[in-house]
């Protein structure tokens, strides 16, 4: 595993008096999809403004892509990553669907031709291509952060970050967030970080980081992390309703282990049923 | 007294190539002292219906009641300022809307607007700040320099100082965190249960209609489809699909083992411990064997 975001003994404050950021150590490798859950105040969206270089930490060192952030590097390590923010509606500059992707290109130089071809192609990843001409702030919550992860992925960054994207969309704006991410986690060349307090989502990484207080908590699968639930409600989370279920169950011997994923809950119900 | 809809339209635009007819033939009736969920997909006419409830927006054709206020489609109605006072409309992410330097001008704004004075709106203030559950000391605060969840609970104290017999929220609890959502949701079935409030909830979230809202109405394309009883709803699969309406979370995983399992369980059920016992008993007891 080659490790692509290092960060060692970062603090952050906004006032100097509280740390919004703590002593946080964290590697993030590359190609790996990590989903950073804490409730609010516990410092995610901060540590997402660091590692983009929006804020300037107290102390401490970011490492992307070997380089370490600093004012010299920020303009290169912002060119290796993209980040999808939580309101739909802050992210819009352009007049039309196809001119807001093509903003964050235009700073960087790429060609006519190279900049069409891309956004053909990242349209139709986010499957919006119906949408090109369309004035952006028509768009549902859904389609507009669709749109915004086109723009990002037009940018052709090692790393996408997700700030809570998907925490103000309906039902439907949300899973097709979700399958969205999960699509660019299987094409598999993005290291995914995703910053979220939906347990569905976590769920679905490779990875879960815990934050609390401004300082990684604790880190593991999303099973471990996710049926935990001491852990979880010390952290303002609930654990999935297939863990309680599973929990009742195993008092009556239905089942042996505590199931974070739906499915596997289900599953394990069924053989019950057969071998009976 | 309460809210009644009789044959209510609404048409958007109307007169232009654009016109759309945002509500159709509704008829409701909204006892005081409710708990009532408004639930349909995005475009299906919610935020346009509960417009209509504190007439922002007046129908087309058809009545509507407010409280003692008739409002009639197609006339021009007067002295509907008064609706306003008692039918609160709180709109998504009202925080957005906050602007005063102190909390304490934010909340008083309402009521100075209805011609109440000084001292009886800071005193009113003072009251919803403390149903919505800050402190005190937030009143001399900056509204903008608060947490998110903190800044819509300013937001709403601000329309509970105007004192209103009915809260209508507009997906109250986006974009909190689950703790945040959990005690928003509390909160406001404490102004139902304590203070007598008819809280009226649009929302996307079925976990919480199923636990705090006895009665839900579903808007399809404009129209009601459906009245009534919220759990009579969710057990109701068919209707379910045929609107593709979201479930809470039991329901969905109720349904998940009924297909694989082939065995039939009570969609009714609400509690993880119940649907336990129900799985236990469909599959024969609890197993002693192991």
């Amino acid at each position: 595993m080659v490790p692509i975001v290092e960060i060692s003994e970062l603090y952050f404050s906004y006032d100097n008096k509280n740390l919004a950021i703590n002593n946080l150590n964290l590697t993030i490798y590359e190609k790996e999809w990590v989903c950073i859950l804490g409730h609010n105040g516990s410092g995610k969206s901060t540590l997402a403004k660091l590692l983009i270089g929006l804020l300037e930490p107290l102390k401490g060192a970011i490492k992307v892509n070997g380089k370490i952030l600093s004012q010299d590097t920020v303009y290169d390590i912002r060119r290796e990553t993209g980040i999808v923010f939580q309101n739909p509606d802050n992210q819009f500059v352009g007049s039309t669907v196809a001119d807001d992707i093509a903003f964050g290109m235009e700073n960087q130089q790429i060609s006519r031709e190279e900049m069409k071809e891309r956004i053909d192609k990242y349209i139709r990843k986010v499957r919006m291509e119906a949408y090109l001409q369309h004035e952006p702030h028509l768009l549902s919550g859904g389609q507009k952060q669709r749109v915004a992860i086109a723009g990002a992925l037009a940018m052709n960054t090692k790393i996408l970050i997700f700030d809570e994207a998907t925490s103000m969309l309906d039902p439907q704006g949300r899973e097709d967030i979700n399958t969205l991410i999960q699509e660019l986690k299987n094409d598999g060349d993005k290291t995914i970080i995703s910053i979220t307090h939906d347990i569905n989502e976590a769920m679905l990484a490779d990875r879960v980081i815990v934050m609390k207080d401004g300082t990684v908590m604790t880190a593991g699968s999303p099973a471990e992390i996710l049926k935990d639930e001491a852990l979880m409600n010390d952290c303002g989370l609930d654990v999935p309703l297939t863990v309680k279920l599973s929990q009742e169950l195993k008092k009556y011997n239905i089942i042996d282990d505590i199931y974070v994923k739906q499915e596997d809950l289900v599953n394990s119900l069924w053989e019950y049923n057969l071998k009976k | 007294m309460g809210i009644q809809f009789e044959k209510v339209n609404y048409l958007y635009a109307r007169g232009t190539s654009q016109e759309k007819a945002a509500l159709i033939d509704i008829d409701l009736a909204i006892d005081l002292h409710g708990f009532i969920a408004i639930i349909g997909h995005t475009g299906s006419g919610k935020s346009t219906l509960i417009q209509h409830m504190n007439a922002i927006l007046q129908p087309t054709s058809g009545v509507v009641r407010i409280l003692d206020k008739t409002i009639v489609g197609g006339k021009k109605n007067r002295d509907i300022n008064i609706v306003r006072k008692r039918v609160g409309l709180v709109f998504q992410f009202p925080e957005y809307q906050l602007f005063e330097e102190t909390v304490e001008k934010d909340i008083m704004f309402g009521p100075l607007n209805f011609g109440v004075s000084k001292e009886d709106a800071a005193l009113k203030a003072r009251e919803a700040l403390k149903w919505v559950g800050l402190e005190q000391d937030f009143l001399s605060r900056s509204p903008l320099n608060l947490s998110g969840g903190q800044m819509r609970r300013v937001a709403i104290a601000g329309i509970l100082a105007m004192e209103p017999d009915v809260l209508v929220l507009d997906e109250p609890t986006a974009g909190l965190d689950p703790q945040g959502q959990k005690e928003m949701m509390e909160m406001f079935y404490n102004l139902y249960v304590n203070q007598h409030k008819t809280i009226i909830l649009v929302t996307h979230d079925m976990n919480f209609v199923a636990q705090y809202a006895k009665r839900i109405i579903v808007l399809n394309d404009g129209r009601i489809v459906y009245d009534g009883d919220t759990w009579d709803l969710f057990a109701n699969y068919e209707l379910i699909k045929k609107y593709h309406l979201d479930l809470p979370d039991i329901t969905k995983l109720i349904i998940d083992i009924e297909n694989k399992l082939g065995i039939k369980l009570d969609h009714k059920i609400n509690t993880v411990e119940n649907l336990a016992q129900a799985l236990v008993q469909a599959l024969g007891g609890a197993n002693h064997a192991r």
